[in-house]
């Protein structure tokens, strides 16, 4: 009964995703259908992928391999997204305080917080998973079976993935606790792993596209590499309760064991971080500063975003490519770089040039820094209101530090490329004036986004970073400019020279922003006062 | 001086959180605003100093409109949030500049006003840790200082005495006649009426948004207490 009571008020508390505060004569049908849209939107992506890859199976009746393809997406996307909501939402939840006075089994506070975590996940996967059971049953016609098998299986998803990412979770917070410079050691440990995993899933890339060719074998090869998969594919073509039972099994054992094992040691660390109380050395008077009002709410801002491991981790993955891309190149020469094209089935007469344009396009994009910015201010936005600084120097100064962040990340890039590749000066200003426009595109896409959708009373930052509407907005509104970017590129390529093409793109980028910039000033500052917390 | 003239604000346009307040705290004044949880103090001080928007009337900062000039009233005030929500990530030190750079207050006044605080609430060897390592009384001793570090005209406080050592209430209650003394104008809001009754010049006691009484504290309680007064107010 107390689990069932906390755990209501755990839900009623933090799964507001779409959550946002009706104001008299706001657009409240806007807000309600925008978010349905974009689920829509990435559905519908998700949908024809799943369709083209069907078509191509359905002939010879392997239809359920296009589904234990986006089973296995799905398993590896939570498993690699579990390693840092993990440690969001099992160690740094803010409700420790209140739920460790109540007379509650520790069992409890994490059988809740695992369910919690399941549950996002849960949601989060349907997006992917939805449209491939849909593309499935309209090839397939199955049965009733079918239907409940695969609602079943969507609930087991998450679980084993969630658990082992956890368990790393666990130790990425244990190993960094170590360090001085716990922030720190934790977003490089989670990125670590995180490109670990990519770098696999990047490896095994070849071995995925010889599904089509080889897709029975294959299939079991997945059964054996992925047991529940195997054993789904099983259930929904030849029913058998043994194989029901097994696949139950196999999620709902490593579940208890993980919530009977892991409560003995996830207090330890909690406890164990809460007790470590920072004893610095003695104030000097050397430490009153005088600074621009712009530049102390910069370093306020950036002090926010370098405390929050889950919210560098979330907004550093383009940024560390923005790194490493270059230098790969830079060591081992074009030569890599085509072939990557080529195994993408991208032909290699396409410049290098134009990929990097579309590179740092992507960087920017998937860098959406702003979106969470207003949310992750909570309840300390009332001394922000209260202090003698417009509405207007607030927001450029959240825009000021997506460039300080962002900025010699892209810049590294772009030096790097120019020095290696040596390309002409046009090229030089077209990417110089595309690292900036990127980065104000996106910063004030995110910033409008998370002043339609604020969530201020969030428990902890991996809600608002991972979980708001206001942070998927942001990514996929990034990914849409960048796929409509390439499309409109791809096809006026024939008609007008590359150079002439990405000169008016990015002009068509900068009016843009320009436009978002106007509105953000003129409407944003109306919509940052009205927050209320 | 802080006007509040005819001042109305609701939540979700349905409820009428406060509704038609009208008075006055003048220069040198000490100020307090009484009430029941709910009653609707929180809401007027948030008005007051920039927090919250409000429907009707109007709230004027030594003359200036709190909604034409927003930036020249808060230039002349500080505020104390009853719940200090400081930026965690920040130490003391950090926090008390980051305000005082808003507030573009000269090195000089900033360096001996934090001096003389930090001594005065005990907490100079803290000013370097950070503020997610402090209590509640900490937190609060760390809002008091931002905020008197840039010589506000006006001093709004919410709860200001909540989770206070008794020596620094003391402190704070003597800092507070002596701001009154220089001519600055000092509101807040308190649940603690015995303080409210030693310290205050006026009173106002306010109840579902509304001022129920408002005047000087001898005017209030006559020979009775204003604890009893507070209660039989409430009970109407």
């Amino acid at each position: 009964m107390k689990t069932i009571s906390l755990l209501k008020a755990c839900f009623t508390q933090d799964m507001n995703m779409f959550k946002y505060s009706a104001k008299k004569g706001s657009s409240k049908l806007t807000k309600k259908l925008f978010p349905i849209l974009l689920f829509i939107l990435v559905g519908v992506s998700i949908g024809t992928y799943a369709y083209v890859i069907a078509k191509e199976l359905y002939p010879y009746h392997l239809t359920y391999i296009m589904l234990s393809m986006f089973i296995f997406m799905v398993t590896i996307i939570t498993f690699m997204e579990g390693i840092y909501k993990s440690q969001g939402i099992l160690f740094e939840a803010r409700d420790n305080d209140l739920l460790f006075s109540l007379p509650i089994k520790k069992s409890q506070i994490l059988l809740v917080r695992i369910i919690k975590l399941l549950a996002f996940q849960f949601i989060y996967n349907l997006m992917f998973i939805l449209p491939a059971f849909v593309i499935y049953i309209y090839f397939e016609k199955p049965g009733i079976s079918f239907f409940l098998i695969s609602l079943l299986m969507s609930l087991l998803i998450p679980i084993i993935p969630t658990i082992v990412s956890s368990i790393l979770g666990y130790t990425v917070k244990l190993v960094s606790s170590k360090f001085k410079s716990k922030k720190i050691m934790q977003t490089l440990l989670s990125s670590l792993i995180f490109l670990f995993i990519f770098f696999i899933s990047m490896n095994a890339d070849d071995f995925i596209k010889n599904i089509v060719s080889k897709a029975e074998s294959i299939n079991d090869l997945l059964t054996s590499i992925y047991y529940p998969i195997g054993a789904y594919i099983d259930l929904i073509t030849k029913f058998k309760l043994l194989d029901l039972i097994k696949l139950l099994l196999i999620n709902i054992i490593p579940f208890l064991l993980f919530i009977f094992l892991g409560s003995k040691y996830y207090f330890k660390i909690i406890f164990s971080s809460k007790e470590d109380v920072k004893i610095k050395k003695r104030f000097k008077k050397g430490l009153i500063v005088k600074q621009k009002p712009m530049v102390s709410l910069v370093k306020k801002e950036l002090k926010r975003y370098f405390s929050s491991v889950v919210y560098m981790f979330n907004t550093s993955f383009g940024l560390i490519l923005a790194v490493i891309v270059p230098i790969i190149l830079c060591i081992k020469g074009q030569d890599v770089f085509d072939d990557f094209l080529i195994g993408y089935g991208v032909s290699d007469d396409l410049s290098l040039s134009v990929i990097f344009y579309f590179f740092i396009l992507f960087v920017g994009a998937m860098t959406s820094i702003s979106s969470s910015s207003i949310s992750l201010e909570g309840k300390t936005i009332n001394i922000t209101k209260s202090l003698p600084i417009s509405e207007k120097t607030i927001l450029q100064s959240k825009i000021l530090t997506c460039f300080a962040i962002e900025l010699p990340f892209i810049m590294f890039s772009d030096v790097l490329f120019f020095i290696m590749f040596k390309p002409n000066i046009s090229y030089i200003i077209l990417i110089t004036i595309l690292s900036f426009v990127v980065i104000l595109l996106t910063a004030c896409i995110g910033l409008i986004a998370n002043l339609k959708y604020p969530k201020m009373n969030a428990s902890n930052d991996t809600e608002v970073v991972k979980q708001s509407m206001s942070s998927m907005i942001g990514v996929f509104s990034g990914m849409g400019i960048l796929i409509l970017s390439i499309l409109l590129v791809a096809y006026l390529s024939d008609k007008f020279s590359m150079l002439i093409l990405l000169s008016v793109h990015v002009t068509l980028l900068f009016i843009t922003s320009i436009i978002l910039y106007l509105y953000l000033i003129k409407f944003g500052t109306i919509e940052y006062r009205k927050i209320n917390v | 001086m802080i006007e509040i003239k005819n001042v109305s604000k609701t939540y979700d346009g349905k409820k009428k959180a406060i509704d038609n307040l009208s008075f006055e705290v003048k220069d040198g004044e000490i100020f307090a605003f009484i009430g029941h949880n709910g009653a609707g103090k929180t809401t007027l001080i948030k008005s007051l100093v920039g927090i919250l928007s409000f429907e009707e009337g109007d709230i004027l900062i030594n003359n200036k409109s709190i909604k034409e000039d927003p930036i020249g009233c808060k230039l002349d005030m500080a505020y104390v949030p009853d719940n200090p929500d400081l930026y965690e990530n920040m130490s003391a030190i950090d926090f008390i500049n980051f305000v005082c750079d808003m507030y573009d207050t000269s090195l000089e006044t900033r360096k001996e006003n934090i001096e003389k605080y930090a001594k005065m609430f005990e907490i100079e060897d803290k000013l370097k840790d950070d503020i997610s390592s402090f209590s509640h009384g900490m937190k609060q001793k760390v809002a008091l200082i931002a905020a008197l570090s840039h010589n506000p005209k006006v001093l709004v406080m919410d709860e200001p005495f909540v989770g206070l050592d008794p020596k620094s209430v003391y402190d704070m209650k003597e800092l507070m006649k002596q701001m009154a003394k220089e001519g600055k104008t000092i509101f807040f809001s308190t649940h603690i009426l015995d303080v409210a009754e030693k310290l205050c010049d006026r009173v106002a006691i306010i109840k579902d948004g509304k001022i129920v009484k408002i005047g000087k504290m001898k005017d209030i309680k006559g020979d009775s207490s204003l604890e009893k007064v507070f209660l039989e107010l409430g009970e109407k």
